[in-house]
This record gives C-alpha cells, structure tokens and sequence, in this order.
C-alpha cells in the first residue's frame, strides 16, 4: 500500500491526528482571548502543566474518535462493496439465465421480470412490473390459475407449487407457446411471493412430436404391410405384432399374444422355427416354413424370415419374425399339382384310345383286306357275294367305330350339338334295332323288342339317341353267352319313359358297374381288358342321355347277364301315338 | 394235311381264316374264346394253334401260357395271331407267354399260308 492508499484508508484517523496542533493552536489562541495575562507564544511553546495534560487529552480523544469513525466507515463500505457485487452478480444471472423468472405477489401483481421472460413472452420489464399475470395465461388457463391462488392463499396446500409443470403461456403476440413452469413460493412479512421459472418448450415439443411422428410412421408402416410382422424378445416373447399379423392370426386385440411364447399356435414345423430362433441369437437369418393355426381355427401356412435385431453398437437386442400367409398360394399349387395330374392322367387316357382304337380298326381292316384278297380268286358267285357281305359288315363295324371317336371328340370339346325334336319312342326303338340288324350280318343273338301300349312322344335328338341304343345293344350282343335273345323294353312311368336293354351275358361285378360310365373304363389297363371295342361306348351313351335330360343306370349279376335302363322325357305338349 | 385250331372271338376272322386254310388242305376247328379252345386241347390234339389275344374272359396270352404250361400240350406250336403289333406286345406274346411266333393283323394271305406251313414241317 503506498502513501496515497494509506490516507485514502485512513483518512479519518489522519484527519484526527492532523487536527491535533490546530486544536492546540486554537487552545492556545482562546487561552490568551479569556485569560489576557499570557501572550500568545508563551501559550503555545510553553503551556502550563494542566493546559499540556488537558490538550493531551483532548488530542487523544481526537484520535480515537478518528479512529473509531474509520472503522464504521470501513465496515459500511465494505457490506456496500459486498451487497453491490451479489447484486451485480445476481442480475447478470438474471440477464443470462435462458429461463424466464417471473414473481407475483399474492395480488398477482409482477414484481419481477427477467430479461428471458422478455425474450420468451414479449413484454418489457417496465410494461409488465405492477400488472396482473393474467395477461400472459391462456384463456383457457384462466380459470384455473386464478382458483389455484386462491386456493393456495385459503389452504395453503400446493397443487403446483413445488413442482414442474407442462402448460401454456400466452405471449405479447397472442401466440401461445408451450412451456415448462417450476413454481415456488416464499412467504415475506406475512405476504406471500410466487415465482415461476418458465422455460420455453416449443422446441422441445417439436422434437417430440417429430419422434412421435417417425414413430406413428414407422407403426404406419409395419400396420400397412400384409405381412405378419413380429418384434420378439430375447427369451422368444411375443413384443409385438403388425395388424395384418393380428388379423391373420384371427385375433381380437393386438396385444392379446404379447408377452406369450412366439410358438404360439404352431401347429407344424415348430422345431424349424425354434431353430431360427436360435439361430438369430447367433446373429443369424434364418427362411423357414411353417402351419399355424388361428384363433378361430383356420389352418395358415407361412413363408418366414426370422432375423436379428441389432441397436447401434451391433449388440443384438430384439428378433424380427416377418411371416407371409401362403395359404391360398399352397392351395392354389395344390389345385395346379391336381390338375397337372388329372391332366397328365387324360394324356395317358388320350395315348391309350389311340392305341385301342387303332387295335379295334385292325379288325375290320384284317377282314376286309383277306375277304378282298380272296373274292380276288374266287369263281363261285355264291361264295364271292358271302365275302362281300363280310367285308361290308366289317366297314360298318369301322365305321361305327370312327363314329364313338367323333362322338368322343366333340364330347371333349363340350360343343355336343343336340338337335331336339318331337317323336315317338316306338320309331326311335324300332329303327334303331333295324338299322342295327342290318349292319351286322352275323348277330350272334335276336333282339327282342317289348313295347307298352300308348306310349307318348319324347324330346331328344333322334340321331344321337339311335347311337346310344346301337351302341348299348352292340355291348349286350358282345358280352352275351351262347344264342340268348337280347331284350329291349320300354315303359312309361310317370312323366319319363324308361328304356331297358337286358342280356344274358358274363355280367360284371358291383366293382365294374361303378365304374362303367367313367369314359374308357375299359381302356384303363388295370380294368384288365380283353374285349374288343374303344371303351368309349357306354361313356358316349351316358353323355347323350344326360345331355337329353335322362338318367342312366345299370343292374348286373356276374355270369347271368346285364340290364341297362335309361330314362327320357316325355313331350307334354305332343299328342301321345302309336308307333 | 393237318389239324389247325383257331381261337377268335370275331366270326367274320373265324369264316375267313377257315376258308384260306381249308384251300390249303388243313383240316380247321373252330374256339370262339379261351375256354373253348381248352376244351377241344382236352380232346384230339391240333398240330398247330392260331390263337388271337382278344378274347372274352381270360385273353390269348393266359390261354397260352396254360397250354405251354400242360406237358401234353406244351409242344403243340402256338402263334399269335392279333392286332397287337408293338415290339412290347410280340415280347408279351413270345417271351412271357411262350408263343412261338407272331402273325399281325391284318395279315397277307401268303404269309399266313408260309408261316403255317413252316411250322408244320418242323
């Protein structure tokens, strides 16, 4: 400390001390004033004993009393000094603090405003400092701020004070902006004082919503998939589970299967999707499929990826099980596999006709070419007009075989073309008997026809229907033993007429009958065969009495003989006739 | 001259096989199926069987291998005679069913004359 800080210091104690030999001066001149016996310079160099004992008093008090003075001055100046640099630091706090700090008495009344609560809600300190608060709270806030004072003031419990809060506030503009409020409260001379500290949360809430957004999107997002899409646990428990997963899994809320075992409702392959499991905890994806069964109990098949779920440092958190229903596609290639085979069966049908029917042409053709061969050197008239008979027959034959082959075709190709007219069963029967007996020279039997009285009109393609009998009658004829006659019947019964051809033949076994009908039973290898003809005969016959809105059916006895029956409509507007 | 047995469900082949093997001075017997033809080997023995493949009930070929079957009938030669001509057909009929040749229908007069003859000298 130099010179000049010293007496800044101690001013008031120099002053004393320096004031010294003015009072004695001043003692000395007052001294001569009073007393006139003295003069001046005796008074001042030379004093009496009392005069030096009292002026040394005095200068001693003087010096204390300097002191003394210096002392409180010091002291004073020093909590001045003190309070001044809280306050700096206090304010420039208050400047820098990014948080609004508002206090309000228990009027509500602002007594202090920060320069962040001008930042954050717009008004200036000087605009806000004695105004009520309530121009700064929402007005939907209002209300229940001004109860929450009052309350606070009556009970004195707190709701909010003490705590942090999410709110509103509303700003100088009129925008209201989301903010956070800290209250407390401090109570002086019996007054109370609430401060909020109000941060300014927008951002924050930004943010969030933003968070919330990607969240709601990515949700959006596994919810849109069709796919069954499975958050699971580290121990295989269901976290969670997309919409179509729910849906699929015929579930009625989403969170009915979390917390449960991811196997749930695994009806196959369970062990393969315990095994992706597994696998994704060694970090590994794994493609399986699997059967599952809904809740309502519908069989789903899936194609499934199971993977795992890593967070940022590569450590492996979750496993994803994303699962397609492929129900309908297993279906679906079900269908395609059978109809691949029905197919791949109907080429090997189709094969086997053209080898039967190029064997059942060889025939005719065998007869024809030696009977040709032979009217060739042959004299005797008789003898040759026999032949020809036979190699006309065995045309017939051919011919009638090439007819079953177009029939069938055009039954394949379903575009059979029936021609429907009005006519008598008796003539349909009668002709179509004739018409056979005639093709066939050598008939190993006699038919026999049996027709009731008055039978009425039917409706059919007569050609078509001439075909079915010749093609049932030339099977009795084949299949007959020995020179039984072969009947054919007919009856009404009801609104239908009902045909009956019976032979006293090998018969067939409830096996066969079954299945005689199926086209190309007969060429069906298995059905052991070893009669001559296509095996298309009874299939053709079935087709045109269906397609005439008739039945057909067979009765037989193995070793006695066959009875085929068919049905036809009859014509209801045509005048019954006899043939 | 000889004795030949012809199995054929079909007349028409029946009349005229008859008719081409008669000119040649063989004497014909007629089977309409397997049973028949059975039958008539219980009796007189044939020196040679035409047997088709095509028959009602048990076909040529199960009637052919019983008859090669039956010591007393199992030299008798046996032809098939059928409208069965595919490689897998004349194996059925030659090496399963032990025929001894082949005729395919429809056949050439000359050859069923020349086949016949053939193994009647033997």
């Amino acid at each position: 400390m130099n010179y000049k800080g010293i007496i800044k210091q101690n001013n008031i104690i120099i002053a004393g001390i320096v004031a010294i030999p003015f009072y004695w001066i001043f003692e000395s001149v007052l001294h001569v004033v009073i007393f006139h016996d003295t003069n001046f310079i005796d008074q001042l160099l030379f004093p009496e004993p009392h005069e030096i004992w009292m002026r040394s008093f005095v200068a001693a008090f003087l010096i204390v009393l300097g002191v003394y003075i210096q002392l409180r001055v010091t002291e004073r100046k020093k909590a001045e000094e003190t309070l001044m640099e809280s306050e700096g630091r206090y304010r420039s706090f208050m400047e820098t603090l990014t948080d609004a700090v508002v206090s309000i008495d228990e009027d509500q009344a602002i007594t202090f405003w920060n320069p962040a609560a001008e930042s954050i809600l717009g008004y200036m300190e000087d605009e806000v400092l004695g105004k009520s608060l309530e121009i700064v709270v929402p007005d939907k806030y209002l209300e229940n701020h001004k109860k929450g004072v009052k309350r606070y003031l009556k009970t004195g419990k707190p709701k909010v004070v003490g705590k942090t809060v999410e709110l509103e506030a509303k700003r100088k503009d009129g925008k209201i902006i989301p903010i956070e409020l800290s209250l407390s409260v401090d109570k002086l001379k019996e007054r109370y004082n609430f401060t909020g500290i109000i941060r300014n949360i927008t951002e924050r809430k930004e943010a969030e919503k933003e968070i919330q957004l990607k969240e709601e999107n990515l949700r959006l997002l596994i919810d849109s998939s069709q796919d069954c899409i499975c958050h699971i646990s580290l121990d295989g428990k269901f976290l969670s589970m997309s919409a179509a997963g729910c849906r699929l899994n015929e579930l009625d809320s989403k969170d009915e299967l979390i917390g449960k075992n991811c196997t749930t409702g695994i009806v196959e392959n369970l062990d393969e999707v315990e095994k992706g499991v597994k696998r994704a905890l060694e970090g590994k994806t794994m493609s399986l499929q699997y059967k599952s069964v809904g809740k309502k109990g519908r069989k789903i098949s899936w194609d499934s990826v199971i993977t795992p779920v890593r967070d940022n440092n590569g450590e492996i958190t979750s496993i994803l099980r994303i699962s397609r229903d492929i129900t309908d596609k297993k279906f679906a290639e079900k269908k395609l596999k059978k109809a691949h085979e029905e197919l791949k069966s109907l080429d090997t049908l189709k094969s086997d006709i053209i080898a039967n029917v190029s064997h059942e042409l060889r025939t005719p053709i065998t007869i024809i070419s030696a009977s040709l061969d032979l009217i060739k050197n042959e004299e005797d008239k008789k003898e040759r007009r026999e032949l020809i008979i036979m190699a006309k027959d065995a045309l017939n034959r051919q011919n009638r075989i090439v007819s079953d082959l177009i029939a069938a075709t055009e039954m394949k190709l379903g575009n059979m073309d029936i021609k429907v007219s009005s006519f008598p069963i008796n003539d349909l029967i009668n002709l179509s008997v004739l018409d056979f007996e005639t093709r066939g020279s050598n008939l190993k039997a006699k038919i026999v026809i049996q027709l009731e009285e008055d039978l009425p009109m039917i409706m059919g393609d007569f050609d078509q229907l001439k075909h079915a009998i010749q093609n049932l009658l030339n099977n009795a004829i084949k299949f007959n033993k020995g020179n039984e006659d072969v009947l054919i019947e007919a009856k009404k019964k009801k609104s239908i007429i009902e045909v009956c051809v019976t032979d006293k033949g090998i018969g067939m076994s409830p096996k066969h009958i079954k299945k005689i009908f199926d086209p190309l039973y007969q060429a069906d290898s298995s059905a052991g065969r070893s009669y001559e003809g296509t095996g298309m005969g009874l299939a053709i016959v079935f087709k045109i009495i269906e397609a005439q809105g008739g039945k057909i059916w067979a009765e037989s006895e193995e070793g006695r003989g066959s009875k085929f029956y068919f049905t036809l409509p009859t014509d209801n507007k045509g005048a019954s006739r006899r043939g | 001259m000889a004795r030949i047995l012809i199995v054929d469900d079909d007349p028409s082949i029946l009349i005229l096989t008859k008719r081409i093997l008669e000119k040649e001075n063989h004497e014909m017997v007629i089977a309409k199926d397997g049973q028949e033809c059975l039958e008539i080997l219980g009796g007189d023995r044939p020196d040679l069987i035409l047997l088709d493949v095509m028959l009602p009930g048990q076909n040529g070929w199960e009637v052919c291998k019983k008859i090669k079957k039956d010591p007393k009938t199992k030299n008798i030669p046996v032809v098939m005679f059928t409208v069965h001509t595919s490689r897998e057909s004349v194996e059925k009929s030659l090496v399963n069913a032990h025929a001894d040749a082949q005729i395919n229908k429809p056949f050439e007069i000359e050859e069923l004359i020349k086949t016949v003859e053939e193994f009647l000298k033997k």
